[in-house]
């Protein structure tokens, strides 16, 4: 999607959003021109709803930083079991 | 929500807008699905506490919801999906930095990220170097550890698996050249060479080898010591083992993955004793004049 509307759907100004780029917090896909997927929306959501918790500028990157482990721990351990739990191979 | 955004939050009516926040946050922390991605209760609970601190968090809809000018309902917000939504699928975010470390198990979950096709323009991984690496006939099949030496002086560990084939290509995960934007760095590939054993043949897991036997051990039979590629065994010889005549060592080949081995076939070679001995040839020629046609069939089958 475009950036008017990424905006709306995860309801930011463009100056949090221009900042959310610059420190690297968001980093929507290259396609052609900078495209927005649903991914970046909840992404954004999820920081607002940091920033609403008192999580600081500081604070942000370490947090996100450890959700994305958290979720690729996740990931992995949904795969696995599924592997463990098949009859066979 | 049907439910007192004030007892929602757990604040009195007259709290002040500070108090708000903080229960809020408070309650947030603890019920975000984000940050309880494996707690589903946690997920409603939250939606009543987001929409009450939607409408008591912004001091001019607090003041209209307390003159009754709007009221709970209809206050939800619509929310598409969580983050935590998108943690199943591959995208610009996805990290393995949290297992990066496991080693032999990582071979196996960067395998499932691969397989999952990570994608994104801003985290690049590097890209692979490909080395390769002589062995000894015996260090491939018992495997062990090796250095390779970078042009750039550093040295590489390579963990030679035992039963390791010519032509394997080893993957050392993260060993390549590093990523860009925060990628994780490529895997160096060692491709495998395997030098030759003057004693030892190699044919897929089992191990292949001529053995000496003295004409002795061959009319009588016995106990011989056999080379192995984990060491010498001993093997009994039946009595009137003639030339050619093949033997099997079980489990004595080559280590498979699964924990089992090859086998190792013998096949036995009559040697004369290495200086005439005036007393067997006295022997044989009594002997030979006795028993004219020894084996005369088969040499009448090649036409000799």
């Amino acid at each position: 999607m475009e950036i008017p509307e990424f905006l709306l759907a995860a309801r930011i100004k463009t100056e949090a959003l221009d900042a959310w780029l610059e420190a690297g917090w968001l980093m929507p896909q290259h396609n052609g021109g900078r495209a927005f997927s649903e991914v970046d929306v909840a992404r954004a959501q999820l920081i607002r709803d940091l920033q609403g918790m008192g999580v600081n500028d500081d604070a942000m990157p370490i947090i996100l930083d450890l959700i994305d482990q958290m979720h690729g721990l996740r990931r992995t351990v949904r795969v696995l079991l599924s592997e463990v739990r098949a009859p066979t191979g | 929500m049907a439910a007192d955004p004030y007892t929602t939050l757990g604040v009195k009516e007259d709290a002040s807008q500070e108090d708000i926040q903080k229960a809020y946050r408070k309650l947030a922390k603890k019920l975000h699905p984000d940050l309880n991605p494996g707690n589903k209760k946690a997920e409603e609970q939250f939606k009543d506490v987001a929409a009450a601190y939607d409408l008591l968090g912004d001091a001019d809809k607090r003041a209209r919801f307390d003159r009754g000018e709007i009221d709970a309902s209809g206050q939800e917000r619509p929310r598409q999906r969580y983050y935590r939504d998108f943690a199943d699928d591959a995208s610009q975010y996805s990290s393995d930095a949290g297992f990066a470390d496991f080693g032999d198990a990582d071979d196996i979950l960067s395998d499932i990220f691969g397989r999952q096709g990570r994608r994104g323009n801003f985290r690049m991984r590097g890209p692979d170097v490909h080395y390769q690496l002589e062995l000894d006939f015996l260090d491939a099949i018992n495997g062990g550890k090796k250095q390779i030496t970078l042009p750039d002086g550093s040295m590489l560990d390579v963990t030679i698996p035992p039963g390791t084939r010519e032509g394997t290509v080893l993957r050392l995960r993260g060993k390549g050249r590093p990523g860009a934007g925060g990628g994780p760095p490529g895997d160096a590939l060692v491709e495998i060479a395997v030098r030759p054993h003057p004693v030892f043949k190699r044919k897929g897991d089992d191990i292949h080898v001529e053995l000496p036997l003295p004409l002795r051990n061959a009319v009588l039979g016995g106990k011989v010591t056999v080379p192995t590629p984990s060491g010498p065994v001993t093997m009994t010889v039946p009595k009137w083992s003639t030339s050619g005549t093949v033997l099997r060592l079980k489990g004595r080949g080559v280590p498979r993955r699964d924990g089992k081995r090859g086998d190792e076939y013998v096949t036995l070679k009559v040697m004369l004793p290495e200086k005439p001995d005036p007393e067997l040839e006295k022997f044989m020629a009594h002997w030979g004049s006795a028993t004219p046609t020894a084996n005369g069939g088969q040499r009448q089958a090649m036409g000799a």
